[in-house]
């Protein structure tokens, strides 16, 4: 799309989705770390998802800040308009997977040792490998605008639902047969809880994709 | 199903989404029904000698709705609403080609009376016009030209078109004072209520508000959302917030070519036309 006039409201524009980009990075970052240091019992590491957590924050109101400065000055319409929307709800979306790294990170100071020769362990690692990777593919197609690829990552959150079940259901058969455990496995169970989540943050920002290209919401299947 | 046949799932839903939208939110004035139609403007092309100004537009101007026209200055804006009650004719070098229906009843044919078309189609134009005579003559006056009524109904009349103008209350004590006494938002208030007390059905306004301060023109576009419930009203502006504030319906012209005619919400969050989208969003150098 050509520029505006005014080459200020184009650095405005590009200042936010700096920031947003900025923001995007920060959180996939606290979610490789946040199970990093649950896998690995690495309450370092831990502590220091928990403090970057605060620096999310930060990021996430100056977002807003700067959003709704954009609004009251420019009075943006149709594509600019969309755009505007976008990096608000996308900004939300990611301060929210911030919000469940940080969950994440919490967890490993209620499990006393992570035990990788659980049943749970194949279905958990592969529920992190495709969360991880559609956080990736959703900021990435935001800063593509790539509809096609947006559309297949919304359909892939269905895949982390029923892999989600099978970490949950793994979780409880183990709970049932030894209740030693049970306050650490009922942290995998959180773990694989804002895991899901995070799918479903990275879904609502393939969908602003498509809402920011075609000008449609097709959020919660109102189709 | 395996992810494939989920995307294009996702891809088809898109599409049923369109539907949806169209047929619930921001209706196109060319899905809307004839009778919901006031003025009926068909391959209409204007010549000013030999240069073109309007080039072939057709468009389906909705009853009691409100209708913005936007586009850069010299875009054929202010031509096309002089369209509407012929004020064009009035141009020696003027050529007219296509037609225009107001509710069925071809403008330019000869049995119609002018004079009777421009009661039927009031025009305010930018710069308020009061005539220098009293409050209540202005109003009267179009009432004299059109109707014989007794002094009773002429005075309710007045004070109907003030009312309706939203002028009443700040003039009914000071009725015989000079109309150029009042402020030109009061001005501009006035010129609609002398519009309106001939009971029009379609009001054009040529860029009503763009020689008024913030406040009268939050007045003036109040009125406008009141006086919809009973006239069709076309409004020209520069102001695009303005268009987006007050009209249902927004066109775009540029170099005399209607670009988009769509619901204003359309136009403003997802026009369909590139050159739409960088008009209304700031692109145009």
């Amino acid at each position: 799309m050509s520029k505006h006039i005014s080459g200020e409201y184009d650095k405005e524009l590009q200042t936010l989705q700096t920031t947003l980009t900025t923001l995007g990075g920060v959180a996939e970052q606290q979610l490789e770390n946040a199970m990093k240091a649950f896998l690995t019992n690495d309450s370092k590491l831990a502590a220091q998802v928990k403090a970057t957590e605060l620096q999310i924050n930060r990021y996430a109101i100056e977002l807003d800040r700067e959003v709704t400065s954009v609004i009251a000055r420019r009075q943006p319409a149709a594509a600019d308009l969309r755009l505007i929307v976008s990096i608000l709800k996308n900004g939300t979306d990611i301060e929210r997977v911030g919000d469940e790294a940080e969950r994440i990170a919490k967890m490993s100071d209620r499990l006393s040792l992570y035990d990788s020769s659980r049943p749970y362990h194949g279905p958990l690692t592969e529920l992190y490998g495709r969360v991880s990777n559609a956080l990736r593919t959703s900021l990435d197609v935001y800063a593509r605008l790539d509809v096609e690829t947006a559309l297949q990552t919304i359909a892939g959150d269905r895949e982390v639902d029923a892999l989600y079940d099978v970490v949950v259901k793994k979780v409880t058969d183990e709970m049932s047969s030894n209740q030693s455990r049970l306050t650490s496995e009922l942290s995998i169970i959180w773990v694989a809880r804002s895991l899901e989540r995070i799918s479903d943050h990275a879904k609502n920002i393939c969908e602003t994709v498509v809402y920011l290209v075609h000008g449609q919401n097709i959020m919660h299947n109102v189709l | 199903m395996n992810e494939n046949d989920q995307a294009t799932d996702s891809s088809a839903r898109v599409k049923l989404d369109s539907t949806l939208v169209g047929s619930t939110v921001s209706v196109s004035p060319d899905q809307l029904p004839e009778s919901e139609t006031c003025l009926h403007v068909r391959d209409l092309s204007l010549y000013y000698g030999d240069k073109i100004a309007l080039k072939d537009i057709s468009m389906r101007i909705p009853r009691k709705r409100v209708t913005a026209l936007i586009g850069p200055s010299g875009c054929g804006k202010s031509t096309l609403i002089r369209c509407f009650n012929r004020m064009n004719d009035l141009i020696d070098s003027v050529r007219i080609e296509g037609r225009i229906e107001l509710n069925g009843l071809e403008i330019h044919d000869k049995e119609v009376d002018v004079s009777q078309l421009r009661r039927r189609v009031g025009m305010v134009f930018q710069r308020p016009n009061p005539f220098p005579k009293t409050i209540y003559e202005n109003v009267a006056y179009g009432l004299r030209l059109s109707e014989k009524l007794p002094k009773s109904e002429l005075d309710d009349r007045v004070e109907w078109g003030l009312k309706s103008a939203a002028l009443w209350d700040e003039v009914q004590d000071r009725l015989t004072d000079s109309a150029l006494g009042l402020s030109g938002g009061q001005q501009q208030r006035l010129v609609i209520a002398r519009a309106v007390a001939v009971k029009p059905s379609v009001l054009l306004l040529d860029e009503p508000a763009s020689a008024l301060d913030p406040i009268s023109t939050l007045k003036i576009e109040e009125l406008i959302a009141q006086l919809k419930a009973d006239y069709t009203i076309v409004i020209v502006t520069h102001n695009m917030q303005q268009a987006a504030r007050v009209s249902d319906y927004t066109g775009f012209l540029y170099l005399g070519e209607m670009i988009e005619f769509d619901s204003t919400v359309t136009i403003f969050t997802n026009p369909q036309e590139e050159k739409t989208e960088d008009y209304i969003t700031g692109r145009y150098g």
